[in-house]
């Protein structure tokens, strides 16, 4: 099945945001879960979509336990789940091929230096999670923060031995990384090509056509059954 | 020299940002998970920014060039956007256009002082922008909330939403974000630059 | 064809007051379809020459440059981005900052999609490059997921995916076991019949006697000899290490002090240990072995069947599944473990936290008159004397990882692992590395190193372990 294009990623992203405001009360959310979770299959991650739901419900679960002890313990976790759509909808765009994502992104005139950071922020956030959890075995390899408390004790010096070696990797990774994009053609001042087939088909239309019938459809239907 | 944004500057303020912005997301988790709902609200963004400043610090001397503020605020408003709250992205874009006025001028971000200035006006506004839709969607975004949140919630909402609560929120941000830099200097002083890194 | 005509490059800005030298007055030609060798000591200039050819410097790496550089008749610094691509292949060392998608496939194809090429010119030849290179199986799996050979093929593929006519590649194996290195040198034997110019900067040189046609010395910035294979070939260990280069017969030149028994009481016994990462397919199974006190025992064995994971586990990182670790005739849990242990990793830039060399050593202890002789001995021992009011991200590769080493002395562990310390280390380095683990064995700590460096294994090693049975080394 071809994929959905990046574009159409973006614009449903939109209009769930748009929704999202709009929407005003809880079934109303419920319902963009379940549409969101939905586009997640037709976009191809319908294996990540029961995830998210299951974080959405346990997070339901809690506010509502929580609610009688702390209000505002309500609040945080009640703004937490209602986000959980929206990231639902950004996940395609986060899983999707750099490569893919990159002239899509071209061809609705997004600059050449946003498109390179984009691609760097989706590739190497992890590459960076790595990095902390090895300067992180590193100070415990050398035994030096045996215990939490003994963090505590010393900030300033844990403050240390945490930003000196990230620090120092990030300015390495920046020179390599740098030298590597300028040998491999990343200064060029033509527009990017891609081996994918990028383009709208009738396909993007129907799931875009589809979501925002869906949210009309979800906000119509709740409001009338509350009323 | 000039003063455009080179690919390899690109790649310095991505790379960093990224960095940035997992620490703002690991801050983000420990404060939720250990301290209070009523310490989460106001200082956050505080925190955020006194653990981000040594990574600021060194990126903006390493590069200083137009332009490092506004890609920081654009990361920022990125990951937003692919965490749920689009329209902090332009809010975030807005941040960004504002810190890069005051940042106009030849070498300004290797001016500790001004370069101090700019982290921090891009903090307290980062702060006061999350709490936007309390502004200008007031009633819509409370009258959305009526039916997830309690009374009680609602009305913490509204006290925590209340200019005096953004004006403290502010000046909390600001004393994080002064600390926070100090410290990001002098770790530049000791560690970086004496190591001729940058 | 490459050439250099009286080049000098010195890093740094005039007007900065900093010009830290680089290479002085070198001059070379490299014929096309040649495969020419830098060899020297670590920080000679070889990595300067790589980006004077790869036209990274004066751009990009800041600094006074003197005389021609010339490749495929073209000036490299002032090539476009497409005639970059079209010219020149570059293989770093660090698989970390060289992918910049996901997928083999898109990595493959990412420099031409940069430079605006269209897909019908550009799929064709990625497939026959993975073809070329064997790694077809490999072009829809994602980079993180593979082998350091086959990351190592999938760079090479995609600096060749346009056949450049020259190729350069950076320390190629210093990460690789014998068996990727058989490999490497196939490929890099048909890349030469076709024509590529290649040019390898390394330390492991004799490896490449199969298709290396000169090898070009460079010592302290000048370019001080240059051999052909044959020449290169007749000279001697004593020879060789004069200028610091590494020989396969280095090992004869050490001389192997008499271990002294320890009781054995100390030693270090593993019994039946195995370990699986949460979502892996594979992992640790019923590992059993033991590694007395006071001597160097080496960890062998093909790349990826568990070292690092293993000795990860030995020094209290990870928590093994089943099995137990003792010592003096106790379990070891893994907190004990970790207060006995320290591990140095490969990469040095994890581990250094202080501002000065000297604080390094002495880093999270309280500062008594024992300690602070103990750091005298060690700045001693380890040459770091002149060194010791020096920021250590300021020094280079070499010494920072002394000052690792350094800073295990000082410590209370008595076990100390090393990960691959001679990766990308010439022959002044390891000889240096042999003494420093001779030296704190006789003083009765238990040393234990991951490596495939052979010579290493020869020089210092009294015991060799096989992860994964011998036949697999």
């Amino acid at each position: 099945m071809e994929k959905l294009d990046i574009r159409t990623h973006l614009i449903v992203l939109i209009s769930a945001t748009l929704f999202w405001f709009v929407f005003q009360s809880n079934a109303e959310i419920h319902g963009l879960v379940v549409l969101c979770a939905l586009y997640m299959c037709v976009a191809g991650y319908w294996e990540k979509a029961p995830g998210f739901i299951m974080t959405y419900i346990i997070m339901l679960l809690l506010a509502y336990l929580t609610a009688p002890i702390m209000g505002i313990m309500y609040v945080v976790i009640c703004t937490f789940a209602r986000a959980i759509p929206l990231t639902m909808v950004a996940a395609p765009i986060l899983y999707a091929n750099p490569s893919r994502m990159m002239y899509s992104f071209q061809r609705i005139h997004v600059p050449k230096n946003v498109l390179v950071m984009l691609c760097i922020l989706i590739r190497f956030f992890p590459v960076i999670e790595k990095e902390m959890l090895s300067i992180r075995n590193g100070i415990r390899a050398r035994g030096i923060f045996p215990t939490w408390w003994s963090i505590l004790k010393n900030p300033i010096m844990a403050y240390e031995c945490f930003f000196v070696p990230l620090t120092v990797r990030c300015l390495k990774l920046s020179t390599e990384l740098g030298a590597s994009a300028e040998l491999r053609g990343l200064d060029s001042s033509n527009p990017r090509s891609c081996i994918y087939n990028i383009g709208f088909t009738y396909k993007d239309i129907l799931a875009i056509l589809g979501f925002v019938l869906g949210c009309i459809g979800v906000m119509l239907g709740v409001r009338t059954w509350l009323s | 020299m000039g003063n455009k944004l080179k690919m390899k500057d690109i790649i310095t303020l991505a790379i960093f940002n990224v960095a940035i912005l997992v620490v703002m997301v690991v801050v983000k988790m420990v404060i939720m998970m250990v301290a209070t709902p009523a310490f989460n609200y106001l200082a956050y963004v505080g925190v955020m920014a006194l653990f981000c400043a040594p990574l600021y610090v060194v990126m903006s001397n390493k590069v200083a060039k137009t332009g490092t503020l506004f890609v920081t605020a654009l990361f920022s408003g990125l990951m937003m956007l692919l965490f749920g709250s689009g329209w902090f992205l332009i809010v975030e874009l807005i941040v960004g256009v504002i810190c890069e006025l005051l940042m106009l001028g030849e070498n300004t971000y290797k001016n500790p002082i001004r370069n101090g200035i700019g982290y921090i006006v891009y903090w307290v506004l980062y702060a006061v922008g999350s709490a936007i839709p309390l502004y200008l969607f007031k009633d819509q975004y409370l009258a959305s909330l009526a039916d997830s949140y309690t009374e009680e919630g609602l009305e913490t909402l509204v006290y925590y939403g209340s200019p005096a609560m953004v004006a403290l929120i502010s000046v909390i941000t600001i004393v994080f974000a002064i600390v926070g830099y100090l410290i990001g200097c002098y770790f530049l002083k000791k560690h970086i630059k004496k190591a001729k890194l940058v | 064809m490459v050439e250099l005509e009286s080049v000098s490059f010195h890093y740094g800005r005039e007007d900065a007051g900093m010009l830290l030298t680089g290479v002085e007055d070198i001059s070379f030609k490299i014929e096309k379809g040649q495969c020419a060798v830098l060899c020297g000591r670590s920080g000679a200039g070889k990595s300067t020459i790589l980006h004077l050819i790869s036209g990274l410097v004066p751009g990009f790496y800041e600094g006074q440059l003197k005389g021609r550089v010339i490749v495929n008749n073209g000036f490299p610094s002032s090539f476009t981005p497409e005639e970059r691509v079209a010219t020149l292949g570059v293989v770093f060392q660090d698989p970390r900052s060289q992918f910049f998608m996901g997928k083999v496939l898109d990595e493959i194809a990412f420099s031409a999609e940069n430079i605006g090429l269209s897909p019908e010119r550009i799929l064709p030849q990625v497939m026959e490059c993975a073809k070329r290179l064997e790694i077809e199986s490999l072009l829809e799996k994602k980079v993180n997921e593979l082998s350091s050979g086959q990351k190592q093929r999938v760079a090479i593929a995609a600096a060749t995916v346009f056949a450049p006519p020259v190729l350069i590649l950076d320390e190629p194996i210093s990460n690789l076991d014998r068996g990727g290195i058989k490999i490497l040198l196939e490929i890099l034997g048909e890349i030469k019949q076709n024509g590529t110019t290649i040019i390898i900067s390394e330390h492991r040189l004799h490896q490449f006697l199969s298709i290396a046609d000169v090898y070009l010395h460079i010592d302290a910035g000048r370019l001080v000899n240059k051999w052909t294979k044959a020449q290169f070939e007749r000279l001697t260990c004593s020879d060789l290490i004069e200028w610091g280069i590494r020989h396969p017969d280095l090992a004869e030149y050490v001389q192997r002090p008499h271990r002294q028994i320890l009781s054995a009481d100390k030693d270090l016994t593993v019994e039946g240990i195995s370990f699986r990462y949460k979502k892996a397919v594979w992992g640790i199974e019923d590992l059993s072995c033991c590694f007395p006190a006071g001597t160097v025992t080496a960890i062998l064995g093909r790349n990826g069947i568990g070292k690092t994971t293993f000795c990860k586990i030995l020094c209290g990182l990870l928590k093994q599944k089943v099995g137990t670790i003792k010592r003096e005739n106790q379990v070891l849990s893994c907190a004990e473990r970790r207060a006995s242990s320290y591990l140095v990793m490969q990469d040095a830039d994890y581990q250094i936290y202080a501002d000065s060399v000297g604080n390094e050593l002495v880093l999270g202890k309280k500062v008594t008159e024992d300690l602070r002789n103990r750091a005298y001995d060690a700045l001693d021992a380890f040459h770091l004397t002149a060194l010791k009011d020096r920021h250590p991200a300021s020094l280079s590769g070499g010494e920072k990882q002394r000052v690792t080493i350094a800073a295990a002395y000082c410590s209370d562990a008595d076990i100390i692992i090393l990960d691959e310390p001679t990766s990308g280390m010439d022959g002044e380095g390891v000889l240096s590395l042999s003494k420093w683990v001779t030296f704190l064995a006789q003083k009765g700590k238990t040393i234990i190193i991951i490596t495939h460096d052979d010579l290493l294994c020869d020089m210092a090693c009294d015991n060799r372990f096989y992860m994964g049975g011998k036949e697999n080394e």
